[in-house]
């Protein structure tokens, strides 16, 4: 509502510590359940959506600052989280977010955009080959046996792995968006693409 | 003079129907102790928000009316600058740690760094405040890993510490036991002596009989009533406001109902004691 | 005690270890020129000397065990991990067998390179490591908002590192209610994915519905005043011998970089 231009809102900076912690804790909820996949970008996304670019792309960085600290080479990573951010804040202004259907598909975006990037930077921070992740349990397989080039494998297995983790993260994203009080989605930048009615309140004088 | 000036305020949060606040009028005095009662949804919280400047810049919604500080309208008061003003403690003592100090020393020296005061006043001052809750044991303690009571010491002391004119307080005993509510009044009564202006949301009918001067009974967004403590609490109407009032003033009443009236409705227990060892005389 | 504890303010701040007194800023650099290094020379006897450097300096700051447990990690996930890929992977080029293993031969060019790429990965990571071990992030912070970063930024990295503390204890006891209630959370894959939902959502909600509180009380504390802040908790400031030594690693770093390029550009 009534923001300046560029400048982060005051409940918005609030919920920046927040998104970080909640990709950490995504991960290890994810790990006490014994699950194959990351779930570390529910934070970025829930954030970008109701805030906006900037702090969206902040959680995202910071969050792979923080995660440098036990594990380094998660640093090269950071461009993945924040285009998740820009990605999250233009489908929540396209209003995907409020219907699942287009939730789950935008699960598609998120993993193409993660195999896209994610390719792209295990490829130069590798030395132009394949990486040392789980990915490459699926990339050399399909570079051998199918004959593809070997970027184009890296991205193909980037892309597969990240589909099944990017729709469960949205699904995550969803119940959540559609969980939040009225009141408090009212002092959020995008939050009242989330309130329901919400042109009902606009005009009526007291 | 009026140091907090309320003329005909009515205030709603955005995205709702029903104002919060309603055609509200009253003056605060620089120097009195407040206390306000009511029922829940009454308004209570929202007219400290109001006061502290929260609204509008940080609820939003819409204002109207003239609220002023110390002369200032609260849409033109800076948010950072209102904070060096009036200090503010709620109910909650989770979300009044601030999360990024290790020790409750730091922790309740944040307000002075922010404010830019010179370091050696400051550990005086953290020093002071931490005597005069009663903290000192835990000053090199980790703030986030207090308990409830705890944290809700140093939460007020943070603010204490910042030395402001006027505080407002919403329920800050809520998570202390008889003892500690006991002396968190008695820190509060010493800041009233020290010249400061309190406004005090509280509960526990006794204590503000004890303590305060002023009373207002918020209900449905209006100041249902308000005046001297004394008028308020031993008047039975208050009751039907939806709010207590003290044991004692029942007591008053319901002796005069029996025909056998004291000379005056006690508030508070000292007072009762009085009147009834005067009437036995 | 408590005033004794105050006045111990008034001095710096220093925990009596050479390193680890040294100023972040200073700590920073090191660290990070010699983390670069290693990617730029991307040779692994060069990256592998920096790394058991690491090592052995760890334990000269006192904190060794700390370093060598975190590392050691990387060291088979990054390290031992690549060499068997790059034996895998790379298949143009190989021309000099090493040795077999079942009849799996191994070649040399696939194993420098994977040495060489594994220890520029080890030899950035382990400087990155032994940054942050020696220096907490509140001290980092302190000396970013000396060089005029807003104190927000600090707010927002050491916030967050408390969120992540608070918010593990919560999952864990959201998770235990949870199998209390009857929500499967073991058994087979889609029964435990089914089972993160009602574990994430309740923990983002909570800590969101907090974050108004939050905010209230921090600018209670005067948190969006626009004065200049002072610290109660001082560092001692960079020595001019830890100005030069900065210097000197930076333009170390590039010239080498310089070198390396130029070395590129003739070839």
């Amino acid at each position: 509502m009534a923001n300046q231009k560029g400048k982060i809102d005051k409940l918005s900076l609030f919920l920046i510590p927040i998104g970080i912690a909640v990709n950490f804790i995504g991960g290890q909820i994810a790990i006490l359940l014994k699950l194959p996949l990351y779930l570390d970008a529910i934070g970025t996304i829930v954030v970008a959506a109701l805030c906006g670019y900037w702090p969206g792309i902040v959680v995202g960085l910071v969050s792979n600052i923080l995660n440098a600290i036990s594990s380094p080479t998660t640093l090269f990573y950071a461009p993945l989280n924040m285009a998740f951010a820009v990605v999250a804040v233009i489908l929540s202004k396209r209003k995907w977010f409020k219907n699942f259907f287009k939730t789950v598909l935008s699960a598609l975006f998120f993993a193409l955009i993660g195999g896209g990037i994610g390719a792209c930077i295990t490829w130069l921070v590798y030395g132009f080959d394949f990486g040392s992740g789980v990915s490459a349990m699926f990339s050399i397989p399909l570079h051998q046996t199918l004959g593809l080039p070997k970027f184009v494998a890296q991205f193909i297995a980037e892309t597969s792995i990240d589909v099944l983790d990017k729709v469960i993260t949205v699904i995550a994203v969803f119940g959540v968006l559609k969980a939040i009080p009225m009141r408090f989605l009212a002092k959020l930048p995008l939050g009242r693409i989330y309130i329901k009615d919400a042109e009902m309140y606009e005009d009526d004088e007291d | 003079m009026a140091y907090i000036e309320l003329k005909d305020v009515s205030y709603r949060y955005p995205y709702t129907k029903e104002q919060a606040l309603k055609n509200v009028t009253y003056s605060f005095e620089r120097g009195k102790f407040y206390g306000i009662i009511g029922e829940n949804g009454g308004g209570k919280t929202t007219l400290c928000n109001l006061i502290r400047g929260l609204i509008p810049h940080f609820y939003l919604g819409r204002l109207k009316g003239e609220a002023l500080v110390d002369g200032v309208d609260v849409r033109d008061w800076d948010t950072g600058e209102i904070s060096a003003k009036i200090g503010y403690v709620f109910q909650n003592p989770f979300t009044q740690i601030s999360g990024i100090k290790e020790t409750v020393f730091e922790e309740v020296a944040i307000g002075l760094e922010n404010l830019g005061v010179p370091k050696d006043e400051m550990i005086e001052r953290v020093i002071n405040v931490c005597e005069m809750l009663n903290i000192e044991d835990l000053v090199k303690n980790n703030p986030n890993e207090l308990s409830r009571g705890q944290r809700q010491r140093v939460a007020f002391a943070s603010i204490i510490v910042m030395d402001t004119d006027t505080l407002v307080i919403d329920e800050p005993t809520s998570q202390l036991d008889p003892e500690g509510t006991e002396s968190v009044f008695e820190i509060i009564r010493s800041l009233k002596e020290s010249g400061k202006t309190i406004i005090l949301v509280e509960h526990k009918i006794d204590l503000i009989a004890e303590h305060c001067e002023e009373i207002l009974v918020m209900q449905g967004g209006k100041i249902a009533m308000s005046g001297p403590t004394k008028a308020i609490l031993s008047d039975f109407g208050t009751l039907d406001l939806g709010t207590m009032i003290p044991a004692t003033a029942v007591f008053g009443h319901a002796m005069k109902e029996a025909g056998k009236p004291l000379a005056d409705i006690p508030i508070t227990l000292d007072e009762a004691v009085e009147l009834v060892e005067r009437r036995g005389e | 005690m408590h005033v004794e504890f105050g006045n111990s303010f008034k001095k710096f701040y220093k925990t009596g270890n050479f390193w680890c007194d040294l100023y972040p800023t200073t700590k920073l650099i090191l660290c990070f020129t010699v983390a670069m290094s290693t990617i730029v020379m991307n040779n692994w006897i060069y990256g592998f000397s920096v790394c058991l450097f690491y090592f052995i300096f760890a334990f000269f700051t006192g904190h060794g065990k700390q370093f060598t447990k975190t590392f050691l990690i990387l060291f088979v996930i990054i390290g031992l991990f690549l060499v068997v890929i790059r034996q895998v992977g790379m298949r143009t080029g190989n021309v000099t067998p090493m040795f077999e293993i079942f009849g799996w031969i191994w070649y040399r060019e696939s194993f420098i390179t994977s040495l060489d790429v594994s220890s520029y990965m080890l030899g950035f990571a382990g400087g990155i490591l032994l940054f942050f071990d020696t220096t907490p992030m509140r001290d980092l912070m302190y000396a970013f908002e000396h060089m005029g970063v807003s104190h927000v930024t600090s707010f927002i990295m050491l916030s967050s590192m408390q969120n992540i503390i608070d918010l593990r204890k919560t999952s864990v006891a959201i998770l235990e209610s949870q199998k209390s209630r009857g929500i499967e959370t073991d058994g087979n894959i889609l029964v435990r994915s089914k089972a993160f939902f009602p574990t994430i959502s309740p923990l983002i909600l909570g800590a969101f519905s907090s974050t108004e509180e939050k905010s209230i009380a921090m600018d209670a504390r005067a948190f969006s005043v626009k004065r200049k802040h002072t610290f109660l908790r001082e560092l001692k400031p960079m020595s001019q011998i830890e100005k030069i030594l900065c210097l000197l690693f930076s333009l170390a770093l590039i010239s080498l970089t310089v070198w390396k390029i130029a070395a590129a550009l003739i070839k």
